[in-house]
């Protein structure tokens, strides 16, 4: 149905010779939520509707519409153009398409079966089962699909669907003057996450955290869990790759093509051809067709990110990163799939010696991206020596320089993919455990 | 619709039914460096419905308003409900005497920002743009205009028959200025529940724009601050900012109950005796969190959270109130037509006391003044980090020096515990933000200026 109404705008356009594009998307998702050690209750959501942009004059105007309104989407579209700046961007042509995997029939089926409240009696179940003090007192479980369509009034008409499961808990040991918490999260395209591991693990964390350490303010290397390191880097590093940060100075790496920026072993790149990927997807929201940006390969930086619009403001080609939060917003440059790679070395190799470990970070979205300059509160974080954990740290600040860490950092085997809403920001990535050894701790 | 909805009710299997109704028009603005970045406009809406079955909770929504696939879309949220029941061993077993809410409410407005067209917002930003282009230092700039209609009509099985209109206006100023080769930003931001008059009731919006443009000038010449524990004036809008993120996720009841810092611990003393803590969605007309009647038809009253340093009570919604007994004052809110209502915030700040403004720096030997909140984060255990906008250091009773880049961190109650001096001004300064937990949600908070300790970090340099 979604397709046949992108085609019903497509053909508007063309008959009132306008040019343009259209995005439709139909989705279907249901959540259960987890509260004090059972699910509390289910959400089922359903999505449907298109984003429509004509581009008149050099100008574009964008709108937006459920099916059976396109020619008024159109419309406001058209109406909107007359009062954006002339861009001129040129909308892609038909181009051989890449096959990317993103839909597995059996998330689908699960849905439709109803048996996400069992995946999510699984976690909680597991979470109870390390402890008995433990209260899984927070959690999520859903399963999604749905549909995405881009066509353009230059012949590009593509089609793909896709499924997601995720699932995360938080695990807590109560306590009078604090309460010790801890979680874990998974989140799949394919039908393979392990929810009970997702339970057992948020649960054996916080058991972990039962004993108390403090340390001295100082340059104790830290190993960053998969979720943590990705949240750091998504705010303080990734936006530097983005061709418009470049363009406007606020990227660290703006003039540093082909400089050294990082270790040898080094590897950053935007992936969405990736199949499985948390944000792989065969094109990209403007309807150009993904292909794998690399930003950093061997420790040397070598491109950037771009949409339609900042690739003619950057001179440049379009590198299949135009990308929507919904139909309801229009396309705006943004990373998809992100992958850290590097040297691959067993987690336990990181461990040695005096570390500390951390899960989590608060404040990440202070980071500057211009200079790389982080500053956090890390929570959970542990003190580790040779691979023990010795007890908690609370109320521990991690600060450094992202850029300058690249050349030192040490990554592990564990790659994980992530797939977390923090904000309006979505986070698709692929990162292992990082060890930083270049940081300030300022502990209590 | 409304006939619709009532049938609904009458056909509906389960326990409880509440059905919402709401439509939105929005219309987004951005400039940036002289150009017209985004215009959107859109209208959109649908129907969400929430029921309980079985002592369970299901929620579904749609954008299609025809009768039979609301009903079908009703049929749908009994379904999840029984699909969440199948484990559950706690059923919720009802909210006790609820009464009904049958009234109309309305924001009130002083000029709806309607009545202007989109040209004459796309000029305004335009030349407040150039104008702040054109100041000394400025080498960028970006204004931003935001605006939402919402219109809605609730009805539960109670009997509530709810009809609201309300409007909410943003305004936002950023300048920027680059110091050898670091780019600092001043920005000024103004978020209100009315119109275009009650926006610029204060500050006309070239006031506004200027400020932001002074705050950039002023940063220019700043150096960071290096982290340490400090005693620290906090202005309204960070007391704000912690009275919402530090403290007032760890009071909702639906946080309470997954084992937040501050469960248990009503009667206990958990601030210093100066503080006294309230949520309220009518607290003032014009607040960007005004909220007279929430998502489960229930009309909005004083939450007296902290009282002169005692917690007193909770943030709840219907079902969890009946759990904890506890009483639901309207905090049950939900931001969309396909968001389910969830505990939230409204209004959140802290009652002026008797200290004069001035005086809190004056007595000052040695410690900042913090103004202007850049995203703030925070914990179940209230553990919290800010950026902070200025960082004014205080010696022997005078601002000195201006610092930039600076962050506040802390324990919540721990920080309200510190407190010993509450001045007697107060603003709402939270307006032109928004609260994201699990789904938007517009709140305010303010509150007087204040003194406590806090840490203060920076870039680690003297």
């Amino acid at each position: 149905m979604i397709e046949e109404s992108v085609k019903v705008a497509l053909e508007y356009l063309n008959k009132q010779g306008l040019e343009g594009d259209v995005f439709g998307i139909r989705s279907r998702n249901v959540s259960y939520s987890i509260m004090n050690g059972e699910i509390s209750d289910s959400t089922e959501y359903e999505d449907m509707g298109l984003g429509i942009r004509v581009l008149k004059d050099g100008r574009i105007g964008f709108g937006y519409c459920v099916p059976g309104k396109e020619e008024r989407g159109v419309k406001k579209a058209l109406e909107l153009s007359k009062l954006s700046k002339k861009i001129g961007i040129s909308l892609p042509g038909e181009r051989d398409a890449v096959t990317v995997k993103t839909f597995d029939p059996k998330v689908q089926d699960a849905l439709e079966e109803g048996i996400g409240a069992d995946l999510a009696q699984k976690m909680i179940d597991a979470a109870y089962s390390v402890d008995n003090d433990i209260i899984p007192t927070r959690g999520e479980m859903s399963l999604g699909y749905g549909t995405k369509v881009v066509g353009n009034t230059k012949g590009v008409f593509m089609v793909q669907d896709a499924t997601i499961i995720d699932g995360s808990i938080a695990a807590t040991i109560p306590g009078d003057k604090t309460s010790l918490m801890a979680g874990e999260a998974g989140s799949s395209r394919k039908y393979d996450v392990n929810f009970e591991e997702i339970g057992l693990k948020a649960g054996d964390k916080v058991v972990s955290m039962r004993d108390k350490e403090t340390i001295p303010s100082d340059n104790i290397p830290v190993v960053m869990s998969p979720e943590s390191i990705g949240l750091l880097l998504y705010f303080g590093l990734i936006p530097s790759f983005n061709g418009e940060n470049v363009r406007k100075g606020k990227s660290v790496y703006q003039g540093s093509m082909d400089d050294k920026v990082g270790a040898e072993y080094l590897s950053i790149l935007d992936d969405p051809t990736a199949d499985w990927g948390m944000g792989s997807f065969p094109f990209d929201d403007e309807g150009v067709v993904s292909s794998s940006t690399s930003f950093v390969s061997q420790g040397k930086l070598t491109n950037f990110i771009y949409d339609l619009k900042e690739a003619v403001n950057s001179d440049t080609e379009s590198t299949g990163n135009g990308v929507r939060g919904s139909f309801k917003s229009p396309p705006q440059i943004g990373d998809r799939n992100i992958i850290i790679r590097g040297e691959d070395l067993q987690i336990n190799n990181l461990m040695e010696g005096r570390v500390i470990l951390v899960d989590g970070v608060m404040g990440a979205h202070t980071s500057n991206p211009a200079s790389g300059d982080f500053s956090v509160v890390a929570n959970p974080a542990w003190l580790v020596e040779d691979g023990e954990k010795k007890g908690r740290l609370d109320g521990l600040m991690v600060s450094g320089n992202l850029p300058e860490s690249l050349h030192s950092m040490e990554l592990a085997d564990d790659h994980k993919k992530i797939f977390y809403a923090i904000g309006s920001a979505v986070l698709k990535m692929e990162v292992p455990s990082i060890k930083l050894n270049d940081v300030t701790i300022s502990g209590k | 619709m409304k006939d619709i909805l009532l049938r609904l009710v009458e056909k509906s299997d389960g326990d409880y039914i509440e059905l919402r109704y709401h439509t939105r028009d929005q219309k987004r603005i951005e400039v940036v460096k002289g150009d017209t970045e985004e215009v959107h406009s859109s209208t959109y809406g649908g129907v969400g419905i929430r029921v309980l079955v079985d002592g369970a909770w299901g929620f579904s929504s749609t954008s299609r308003t025809r009768e039979e696939d609301i009903l079908k879309t009703m049929k749908s949220a009994e379904c999840a409900a029984r699909f969440s029941a199948k484990g559950k061993k706690e059923r919720v077993e009802g909210f006790g005497e609820m009464t009904p809410v049958d009234g109309t409410f309305k924001a009130r407005v002083n000029d709806s920002v309607t009545n202007h067209s989109i040209e004459d917002k796309v000029n305004l930003l335009t030349r407040l743009d150039k104008d702040m282009r054109a100041c000394s230092d400025i080498n960028s700039a970006k204004c931003l205009w935001n605006e939402i209609q919402d219109d809605k009509l609730i009805v539960n099985s109670f009997g509530t028959e709810v009809s609201l209109h309300d409007e909410k206006v943003e305004f936002h100023t950023i300048a920027y200025a680059d110091s050898n080769g670091e780019k600092v930003a001043g920005s000024e931001s103004r978020g209100i529940t009315g119109g275009w008059k009650d926006l610029f009731a204060i500050d006309p919006a070239e006031d506004i724009a200027q400020k932001a443009v002074k705050t950039a000038q002023q940063l220019l010449k700043a150096k960071h601050p290096k982290g340490d524990i400090a005693t620290v004036v906090l202005n309204p809008e960070l007391v704000g900012l912690i009275s919402h993120e530090a403290i007032g996720h760890t009071v909702e009841a639906d946080f309470v109950q997954s084992g937040s810092i501050a469960q248990g611990k009503i009667n206990e003393k958990v601030a210093s005796e100066l503080v006294t803590m309230v949520d309220h969605g009518t607290a003032t007309p014009h607040a960007a969190g005004w909220t007279p009647v929430d998502d489960e038809g229930i009309l909005s009253t004083r939450t007296e959270i902290i009282k002169e340093g005692v917690l007193n009570e909770y943030l709840y919604n219907m079902e969890i109130a009946s759990v904890l007994g506890g009483k639901p004052r309207g905090n049950a809110r939900a931001y969309e037509y396909s968001d389910p209502p969830i505990i939230r915030m409204t209004n959140t700040f802290i009652e002026p006391g008797d200290h004069g403004v001035d005086e809190l720096i004056e007595e000052t030997k040695e410690g900042f003044y913090l103004e202007g909140a850049k995203g703030g984060q925070a914990d179940a255990n209230g553990e919290f980090m800010f950026g902070v906008q200025k960082a004014w250091r205080i010696k022997d009773g005078e601002l000195t020096e201006l610092l930039r880049g600076a962050s506040i961190s802390g324990s919540g109650f721990e920080v309200l515990k510190s407190i010993d001096a509450v001045a007697d001004n107060f603003e709402f300064k939270m307006g032109a933000g928004y609260c994201g937990k699990f789904q938007r949600a517009k709140v305010d908070g303010g509150g007087p200026n204040l003194r406590c300790t806090a840490t203060v970090g920076g870039k680690q340099e003297g």
